[in-house]
């Protein structure tokens, strides 16, 4: 009725791997608290209801990533950015499918529309992208530190470090980034970068969605002047927006703010309905308890293993396994 | 046994190690995770928590919440004729950021077309939203910067100001946004001179004009339970122009006319207050309602025919415009004295070949009345005065000189 040592081994490891990761989301969760905002931060504010669904921003986002990749010698990259001429993106019909568009691997940004029903002839039309969040999930998931969030907002990446764990997909509460699963050779994971990409022609200046953007749809500020507008926006006509600055505190904040009409609920909008607690936290203490700091798991191993060492009742007995728990 | 007993032991003990282990790290962490969803209150980079950021007093209360103003909110225009506008702008000022390449052209810009439209709904405050009292309207870069990066950021910029200001109409009858409904010329073609005829109906289909509506009011009407209006006569014929009926309508009404749209429901008074400006007589108690209303089965009203008025119009009238003669809405009669519209027809000056007749020598030196009769130009004219009337001698059989061929 014994159990091996073997089995023993097991389950002490296994705890030990757990009782370690526990042990690392105390700690992180104590040593950084919340993140809060810099003042330096740059954001992006999107009057959601000015939007006239041109899609613009989809051609301007595809060229920008294009002269990106193309500026890093990646030239099959650029290939795969290339966009259609920006006539195409007058087609209004990739708004009949149903369900939302999301962005894809070579198109980072997607316009969605919905019906007005105040004026039916002015609908309604979001645009989804990465949110550059104050605090990322998918920095914190990513095992190889591919990620990297920039000091005015943007949260960019080294996609040759990508090792396609895609831990990150899991990680973003938005689910923003998007796996090259079309790249068979080298996929890797793709999102917006706020054009502050390497060889980006906007690096430093105003995002090629926000410069194309005919209806100004999206102003580029400082994050803390931003909400200011916002909420005065929100104040002055509440009879177009919701009394909401989505961004403001979802998941700890974002660099991308968006006032949304009234017509609609946040959900309804395809935006998730999130709390202000920044998710890493959790994510961060699971992804490096497990690989950044395997330290703990073998630590306990060591200790448990040793503790049975010392209670050994003799050195003879030692190799000699019970039938029961043999296998 | 006793091996057996230590060996549970030990479990046991790394069991309740590592339970204890897990217990205490998940409450710490817990605590943690608690406080972290607690907002502080006293977070001076909160955006709200610098009153002066969005307030321009020290003390904003309700009813005077000192903010600052935004012009949108408080339209303020001063009276202005379209005529006072211009009739063709190029807009041209914005350039893109990117060096030396602009991936659109300059805009054509058809001014007197769209004051004429805003004389339909909003007026010329449906675009110059803001103009300082006893100035002219200020232009659109006064308020709107030419650059997007900006340092007011509570007002779109130039480039903003307008696609808003544009695409908030053009898109809802257009339903598309194309950039080259505006922009003239793009990337890499030769900007050649953009002239105002660039502008006109320039991707801008052209508005179907009814021929005759018919309408079927809602309400029982005691006399037809159809209503005939000729558009085409009303606009072609009677001249008016679309403003003076299409009051408050919305742009896709005209520009989308084959589409069903949604109509506001009016009370009698209203649906009969565009026709009563005109036809006011017959819109009154106890007027003549047949003008319009009609039954299935009965004759529709006809046309208007000038004969009715008790002047039938001559060859010289019959092509004249309604406005040449009566210039006051609504028409009414005139009088049948020629002078009274031909001001300028005196007896000394007056060519008689005006009237396709001729005068002889014989003839082109009578007095007016010699021939016409107590100066009732409208009648034929009396030969009898000085041709016997046994010489046979009549109007139209016989003329006083040649006839110019029309
Ligand atoms: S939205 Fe997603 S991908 Fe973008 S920064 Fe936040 S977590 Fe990362
Ligand atoms: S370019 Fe601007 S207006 Fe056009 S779809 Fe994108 S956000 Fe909307």
């Amino acid at each position: 009725m014994g159990v091996s040592r073997r089995e023993f081994l097991r389950v002490v490891g296994a705890s030990g791997v757990a009782g370690s990761v526990v042990g690392v989301a105390t700690s992180s969760a104590e040593g950084s608290g919340a993140v809060v905002p810099s003042d330096d931060l740059m954001g992006v504010l999107v009057d959601v209801p000015k939007c006239i669904g041109c899609r613009r921003c989809e051609f301007a986002c595809k060229e920008a990533a294009m002269q990106a990749s193309a500026a890093r010698g990646e030239t099959k990259e650029a290939e795969r950015f290339k966009p259609d001429a920006i006539e195409a993106f007058e087609d209004k019909s990739v708004f009949d499918d149903e369900g939302l568009r999301r962005p894809e691997p070579h198109c980072y940004t997607k316009i969605n529309r919905f019906p007005n029903p105040e004026q039916p002839d002015k609908p309604f039309f979001t645009k989804v992208n990465c949110l550059h969040c104050v605090d990322p999930a998918c920095l914190s998931a990513c095992i190889v530190k591919a990620f990297r969030k920039l000091d005015d907002g943007p949260v960019i990446y080294d996609a040759w470090k990508c090792m396609g764990c895609r831990y990150c997909m899991v990680a973003c509460p938005f689910g923003i980034p998007q796996y090259e699963y079309d790249n068979l050779w080298t996929p890797q994971v793709r999102k917006c970068t706020l054009c502050a990409d390497e060889g980006n022609p906007n690096k430093g200046k105003v995002p090629a969605c926000i410069k194309i953007c005919p209806a100004e749809v999206m102003t580029y500020a400082k994050r803390s002047d931003l909400l200011a507008v916002a909420h005065e926006k929100i104040r002055n006509e509440p009879d177009v927006y919701q009394d909401h600055v989505y961004g403001e505190h979802e998941v700890g904040g974002t660099s991308w703010l968006y006032l949304l009409p009234h017509q609609y609920s946040i959900e309804e909008l395809g935006f998730l309905e999130l709390d202000s607690k920044a998710p890493p936290r959790l994510t961060e203490a699971i992804q490096h308890g497990v690989f950044m700091k395997f330290f703990p798991p073998a630590a306990w191993f060591a200790l448990l293993g040793s503790m049975m060492w010392v209670s050994r009742p003799g050195a003879d007995q030692d190799g000699e396994p019970t039938g029961e728990g043999h296998h | 046994m006793n091996d057996r007993l230590k060996r549970r032991k030990t479990r046991l003990f790394a069991v309740i190690a590592v339970t204890a282990v897990m217990v205490c790290s998940s409450l710490t962490w817990r605590q943690a995770h608690l406080q972290a969803q607690v907002p502080d209150q006293t977070d001076a980079s909160h955006p709200l928590s610098d009153c002066g950021r969005c307030h321009t007093c020290a003390n904003p209360r309700p009813g005077n919440l000192c903010l600052p103003v935004c012009s949108r909110m408080q339209v303020r225009t001063a009276e202005f004729k379209q005529q006072q506008g211009p009739d063709f702008v190029l807009l041209d000022i914005i350039r893109s950021e990117d060096e030396g390449v602009d991936r659109f052209g300059p805009v054509p810009f058809d001014h007197s077309g769209h004051a004429d439209f805003a004389a339909i709904s909003g007026g010329c405050e449906l675009c110059h939203h803001y103009t300082p009292e006893r100035q002219a309207h200020p232009s659109c870069r006064t308020c709107h910067p030419p650059e997007l990066q900006r340092d007011d950021i509570q007002k779109p910029s130039l480039k903003g100001a307008y696609h808003r200001q544009c695409m908030g109409c053009h898109r809802e009858w257009s339903h598309n946004t194309r950039c080259d409904a505006c922009h003239i010329q793009k990337i890499g073609e030769e900007p050649g001179v953009i002239t105002a005829e660039d502008a006109l109906g320039h991707m801008t289909p052209p508005i179907p004009e009814p021929e005759t509506e018919i309408y079927e009011p809602r309400s029982e009407p005691t006399i037809g339970t159809k209503v005939i209006f000729r558009h085409a006569e009303h606009i072609h014929r009677f001249e008016f122009k679309c403003a003076e009926c299409h009051r408050g309508d919305n742009c896709a009404r005209c520009h989308e006319a084959g589409k069903k749209h949604v109509q506001k429901i009016r009370t009698m008074g209203e649906h009969h207050q565009d026709c009563s400006n005109c036809h006011a007589k017959d819109v009154a108690e106890g007027g003549n309602c047949a003008r319009c209303h009609w039954s299935e089965g009965q004759p529709s009203p006809l046309p208007f025919d000038h004969t009715a008025t008790g002047w039938p119009l001559s060859r010289f009238h019959k092509d004249k415009s309604c406005r040449g003669c009566h210039k006051k809405i609504p028409y009414t009669a005139l009088d049948h004295d020629c002078g009274s519209c031909h001001t300028d027809w005196e007896p000394d000056t007056f060519d008689h070949a005006v009237t396709r007749q001729i005068l002889d020598e014989n003839h082109s030196e009578f007095d007016c009345e010699d021939c016409h009769e107590d100066g009732a130009f409208d009648k034929p004219p009396t030969c009898t005065e000085c041709h016997d009337e046994d010489e046979g001698i009549a109007f139209p059989a016989m003329r006083p000189g040649p006839v110019v061929k029309p």
